[in-house]
């Protein structure tokens, strides 16, 4: 599925000579993320350096050769003294010279780019993985992954292209320019006379198809939108019989789409001859110009020649810059949008280490949290949980039973009151100590597409291959790896997919046995199973749970009858807390709950 | 999209003219260059302002060339975009709808995901295919020989010079095809592993923390990183050498053509202005052979596109309808005893040997509401899809108001169900909209179908009340909330057979209830099949069917099945229905105090 994330975005227009008047996004303090961005480049300052260095030698060649080859001509034409052989080579020596810098350059460029993409990206991997879980919880995984794959490869596929070309631009420019004025002063006057056209020209066209591309922007985003939902929601439709009407919509779209398309390219597509056109006027007024100051003697034809030569290599750095401006904008939108992923503080790292411990008791003393504030999910709930105990958490959805394990975890921490852990608060460790300590079983199991091996060792990374065998077997899970072709080295691919739940759930229990919890929390880890496993998992839970203080969040009513303490939260407050026959009989919120919840819970 | 092709064709064909006709007139460009420097130029001395005269004049038709150039460029561009566009959008909209009509087998094994890149990716690759052929090949074709052609014009040697360049040329661009695009397939590979790498992680992220594995996540995210980077450094290494390379090619060529063109010039044969054309026509020769570098890649991924839409084209709907379209009303009033009939009917997904439904057979009256049990992978789903011939039944015979569905209209056979699917599937309009979907909004029906659904108090919470607007960017629902709302979909149809596929799966058991009561009161001769999780809500049916390993092994009601059915008192006993227990361990209780 991993294709299929993004969301279906506009084709850019790259490379089009209308590109740069296409709507393209723009940073919202681009001074700012061009300094952040350009900071990075400029700690590989003997890079920098020799870049330079390279480019400059290989702009002044390029600008240098075409008046050597026009010497050439003016030998040929008999209007200078020379021998042609000698002329000749040196125009091919400094030709040559300048592509092999230009080759280095480029070289240069690609390792000095790619280096800092790697940064980049490493940098923000890091910062997304210490992420405090709140943030993650807020934002929709589908932007930072944006971030990490368009952002990121906008900024790597414009930095490699931008930074040469910039360089080079602006020194060809100036040195072309240079030489220009001093060959004819008058000529290159006419000949950047051009340039003011061109500029004009632009300006009266870019208007236009500015309007027209915002258009068809917005066009194209309904279409995608409307083929995003049908198509996914195809069955729906089909269902109902809607498929004429859907169509109909979206041929709507679509015509209107093209209408659009088709007026903003014939704009941008005018551009293309216009700049032609003016080239040419170019070429024209050179030679025209030339000729008269010729016959005035005020110059030689082989300057002419040269002329012509200067003004391609004149026009073609203007071109290039218009073209990779609007990629340059996207690439700071983009760039901003990363710096803020990597202003976001992460996971704070104080807090001090946890002695081993044996057990571990725990107590909540009137803790209250709010994900939102006002909005208080836990009310001032007080709990002790002797060490060795096994706790079930139950209650209605949003009752606060995940809550309380996120808080134990400090995935968050409390809004007011205290969590103790053997009698000292738990915010005085550091959150790593902290999690050393507790393994969680989730109702969703997660694995990675890696050996079972790495998977396992998840728990405990210096665990042995024995100590893997001996959890395996511990958590029944043991007979189904034995049976896969590479046992332990198997890899899962696709996160494990090819596994049944109730495997994935015996594989999640063996991850938690590494580990070797003092405390463990299980969140729902025995729904959504089908009845084969279903034995086999509550009998590894049994086994996981001996001599370990646990919390357990379940709907099955056998896994929560053998708890020793039953805690029943409604709405953020514990409302009562007992064995199970004793609660039953009190007849309270408990029984309320057994027989709404637990007389129809999953087949 | 042949039929396409060949409706835009004469516009496509119209802007390759006008492309022929700029390229023309850009390659008359050098040739004046050449005439105003022998002619004009070089004769300042001798003729004056003769020459002057001649250069002014010759400047005039270059311009005037140049403008008649640029004129039928924008023309070019015009039909161009109209064909392209044109024809882009034609596909797209053909496309959609043969989209529409695929099976849902079919589009389950296409996967959404890659349906919509069809649909908008390669739509788009292929529209611009278009553009690059008649725009970008036709112009460095005729560049490329043009400027071969004027070489020769020129001077048969500078011709022959030109050649000899070529098998290098050729060299170097088989050598950039051969090396680059496998690397291109790699780079893809390897955006794509860390990409996957990143979701796994994002999803995972609870579980990474709470085993503290944020460094070795990190590390494997490097060694990703650090491949990637590799292969994309070799690409850009390959292209840093390309140019280059094409450049000093083109230098040497120049060269030579000045060497041997000054040995020329003292002979005679040619002339200094002849040399300087010369050379600008080996700097056009050598671009066009860049610019189709470029181009060859984009064509070959405009014709993979090509291709992948030829294909799914060629995937014929697999399903033909009948020609029976009773209309609804009728089968109501005058019911055919059975509403459905399932007679040895068998299925199984292609590709997989184990069939999901074993030689079924089953008979459903006209107005009976039927329960379905059973586990997970036991074929109710399956076998609700069977009944609107959303699946083909492989063998057997289903048969509608005693109407083999095949039979039917495909249109008929499905305004004969409301079904209300597992997952409620909500689209971006306002809620009646949502629900509504069949007919014109009526109130007062939508009133009563609300009620009926227990929609009626969320709904009325909202500001905007039945005008809210649901998706993307609309109010969140909850996963109750949905279902109540495609039960009222479903319900809005008033067709006579309703099929739920577990539609109340999130609704606590209190509101189960009295949506089932509810639906029961209002039906008028409607069947109802309804595939239940919880027993408590099965019990409320006329009948109980109880799946296992697609097959029917049990059927009847709660006290018959309790009796008969071991995995239905499984089923019971796992579930606690049996108040009883409850009851039971309360008197325990009592008594051991």
């Amino acid at each position: 599925m991993s294709g299929s994330v993004n969301q279906p975005k506009a084709k850019s227009l790259r490379g089009h000579p209308g590109a740069m008047f296409a709507e393209v996004e723009h940073a919202q303090q681009q001074g700012v993320s061009l300094r952040r961005l350009s900071s990075y480049f400029f700690q590989e300052k003997l890079t920098l350096t020799v870049i330079l260095t390279v480019v400059l030698g290989a702009t002044l060649l390029a600008v240098l050769a075409p008046n050597l080859q026009s010497q050439a001509i003016d030998i040929i034409a008999r209007k200078r003294e020379g021998v042609l052989l000698y002329a000749v080579l040196w125009m091919l020596g400094a030709y040559l010279g300048a592509n092999l810098l230009s080759f280095v350059q480029g070289l240069l460029c690609a390792r000095l780019g790619q280096r800092v993409i790697l940064r980049l990206r490493a940098e923000l991997f890091d910062k997304i993985i210490k992420l405090p879980i709140g943030y993650l919880d807020r934002h929709p995984h589908g932007d930072l992954l944006s971030r990490m794959t368009n952002d990121v490869e906008n900024i790597s596929g414009t930095i490699s292209q931008a930074i040469p070309a910039i360089i080079s631009a602006s020194l060809t420019i100036l040195g072309t320019a240079g030489f220009m004025l001093y060959l004819c002063w008058q000529l290159a006057l006419l000949a950047f006379l051009t340039i003011f056209i061109t500029v004009c020209a632009t300006k009266f066209l870019a208007r236009r198809i500015r309007s027209h591309s915002r258009e068809r922007q917005t066009l194209l985003g309904e279409l995608n939108a409307q083929c995003e939902e049908s198509i996914t929601y195809v069955r729906t439709l089909t269902a109902y019989n809607r498929q004429e009407e859907t169509l109909k919509q979206f041929c709507t779209t679509s015509d209107r789409l093209t209408q659009a398309g088709i007026r903003t390219e014939i704009y941008s597509g005018i551009m293309g001859p216009v700049m032609n056109c003016i080239g040419n006027l170019e070429f024209v007024i050179i030679a025209v110009a030339g000729a008269l100051f010729a016959l005035e003697d005020l110059l030689t034809i082989g300057v002419i020649s040269a002329f012509i030569v200067y003004a391609k290599q004149f026009s073609r750095p203007v071109n290039e810059i218009s073209m990779i401006y609007g990629q340059i904008q996207t690439a700071l939108a983009g760039a901003e949008r990363v710096f803020k992923v990597l202003d976001e503080s992460s996971e704070p790292e104080d807090g001090q280490d946890l002695l081993p411990q044996e057990q571990a008791s725990v107590s909540f003393q009137q803790v209250s949290f709010a994900y939102q504030e006002g909005q208080p999910v836990l009310k001032e709930l007080s709990l002790e949980v002797k060490a060795g105990s096994k706790i079930a958490l139950v209650g209605a959805t949003g009752s606060g039973k995940t809550t309380l394990a996120n808080l134990l975890l400090r995935f968050y921490d409390v809004t007011s009151g205290r969590i103790l852990l053997n009698g000292v608060d738990i915010q005085t460790y550091s959150r790593r100590a902290l999690r050393e300590l507790v393994a969680i079983v989730l109702q969703d199991t997660v694995f990675f597409s890696d050996s079972i091996r790495n998977n396992l060792k998840f728990g405990r990374e210096e665990a042995s291959d024995a100590e893997l065998q001996q959890a395996l077997q511990l958590s029944y899970a043991k007979s189904f790896v034995d049976k896969l072709p590479q046992g332990l080295g198997t890899v899962l691919e696709d996160a494990g997919g090819h596994l049944s739940q109730g495997q994935r759930q015996l594989l999640s229990i063996a991850r938690a046995f590494v580990s070797q919890p003092k405390i463990l929390i299980l969140d729902e880890a025995t729904s959504n199973v089908d009845t084969l496993t279903e034995q086999a998992i509550e009998d590894a839970v049994e086994k996981i749970m001996e001599g370990r203080t646990c919390f357990i969040i379940a709907h099955r009513l056998s896994t929560i009858r053998n708890a020793d303490l039953i805690v029943v939260l409604d709405q953020g407050r514990l409302v009562e807390c007992g064995r199970h026959a004793e609660l039953l009989s009190q007849k309270g919120k408990y029984y309320e709950l057994c027989k709404s919840q637990f007389e129809g819970f999953a087949i | 999209m042949k039929t396409h092709l060949l409706r835009y064709l004469p516009y496509a064909l119209l802007a390759s003219l006008c492309m022929m006709l700029e390229v023309t007139a850009d390659l008359c460009l050098p040739k004046y260059l050449s005439l105003i420097v022998d002619e004009g130029i070089l004769r300042l001395d001798s003729l004056g302002r003769e020459a002057l005269d001649f250069i002014l004049s010759t400047g005039l038709t270059m311009l005037i060339i140049v403008a008649l150039g640029g004129l039928c460029g924008c023309l070019c561009n015009f039909f161009v975009q109209i064909s392209s566009q044109n024809f882009g959008n034609a596909v797209r909209k053909d496309l959609f709808a043969h989209i529409l009509k695929l099976s849902f087998e079919q589009t389950q094994r296409l996967g959404s995901g890659t349906l919509i890149t069809r649909l908008t990716n390669d739509a788009t690759q292929v529209e611009r295919l278009i553009t690059m052929v008649c725009r970008g090949l036709v112009r460095t074709g005729i560049m490329l020989c043009g400027s071969i052609v004027f070489m020769f014009l020129l001077s048969p040697d500078f011709g022959l010079l030109v050649i000899c360049a070529f098998p290098v040329l050729l060299l170097i661009m088989l050598m950039c095809v051969l090396r680059v695009n496998p690397l291109f397939l790699r780079l893809q590979q390897e955006l794509d592993a860390i990409n996957t790498l990143l979701i796994e992680d994002l999803n995972g992220i609870r579980v990474i923390k709470a085993y503290l594995m944020e460094l070795s996540e990190t590390l494997r995210f490097k060694k990703a990183n650090l491949r990637l980077i590799a292969t994309q450094l070799r690409i850009l290494i390959f292209f840093a050498f390309m140019n280059p390379t094409l450049n000093t090619l083109m230098n040497l060529v120049i060269a030579a053509l000045l060497l041997e063109g000054g040995y020329r010039v003292e002979d005679g044969h040619t002339t200094p202005g002849a040399i300087m054309a010369a050379i600008t026509y080996t700097t056009m020769l050598i671009n066009s052979m860049m610019m189709l570098l470029f181009l060859a890649t984009h064509i070959s991924k405009g014709l993979i596109s090509f291709r992948r839409l030829s294909e799914l084209f060629s995937t014929q709907a697999a399903l033909a309808g009948g020609s029976f379209a009773p209309e609804p009303d009728k089968l109501l009033h005058k019911p055919y005893p059975y509403s459905v009939e399932l007679e040895q009917v068998s299925f199984s997904y292609p590709e997989q040997n184990e069939s999901v439904l074993k030689e079924l057979n089953l008979k459903i009256r006209t107005g009976e509401f039927i329960a379905i049990v059973g586990a997970t992978g036991s074929g109710k789903t399956t076998l609700l899809n069977l009944l609107p011939r959303f699946f083909e039944a492989g063998s057997g015979t289903v048969k509608i108001f005693g109407h083999p569905v095949k039979e039917y209209d495909l249109k008929a056979l499905r305004s004969l169900f409301g079904y209300a699917l597992q997952s409620t599937e909500i689209f971006s309009r306002s809620i009646e909209e949502n629900i509504c979907f069949t007919h014109k909004i009526d109130s007062s029906s939508l009133k009563s179908v609300l009620k009926t659904a227990q929609a009626e108090t969320f709904i009325a919470e909202r500001e905007l009340g039945l005008k809210t607007r649901l998706g993307a960017q609309g109010m969140a629902l909850s996963g109750g909330q949905r279902q109540r709302l495609g039960i009222a979909r479903a319900l809005y149809t008033h067709a006579p057979i309703l099929l739920l596929d577990d539609t109340t799966s999130a609704l606590d058991v209190r509101t189960e209830r009295q949506l089932l009561q509810a639906l029961r009161a209002g039906l008028a001769g409607e069947t109802v099949i309804m595939v239940a999780q919880r027993i408590s809500s099965a019990r409320l049916a006329d009948r109980i069917v109880v799946m296992e390993g697609g097959r029917i092994t049990a059927a009847g009601t709660h006290e018959s099945l309790l009796k008969s059915s071991a995995f239905y008192q499984q089923l019971c006993r796992l579930q606690h229905t049996d108040e009883e227990e409850l009851c039971a361990a309360e008197a325990a209780y009592v008594r051991e105090c």
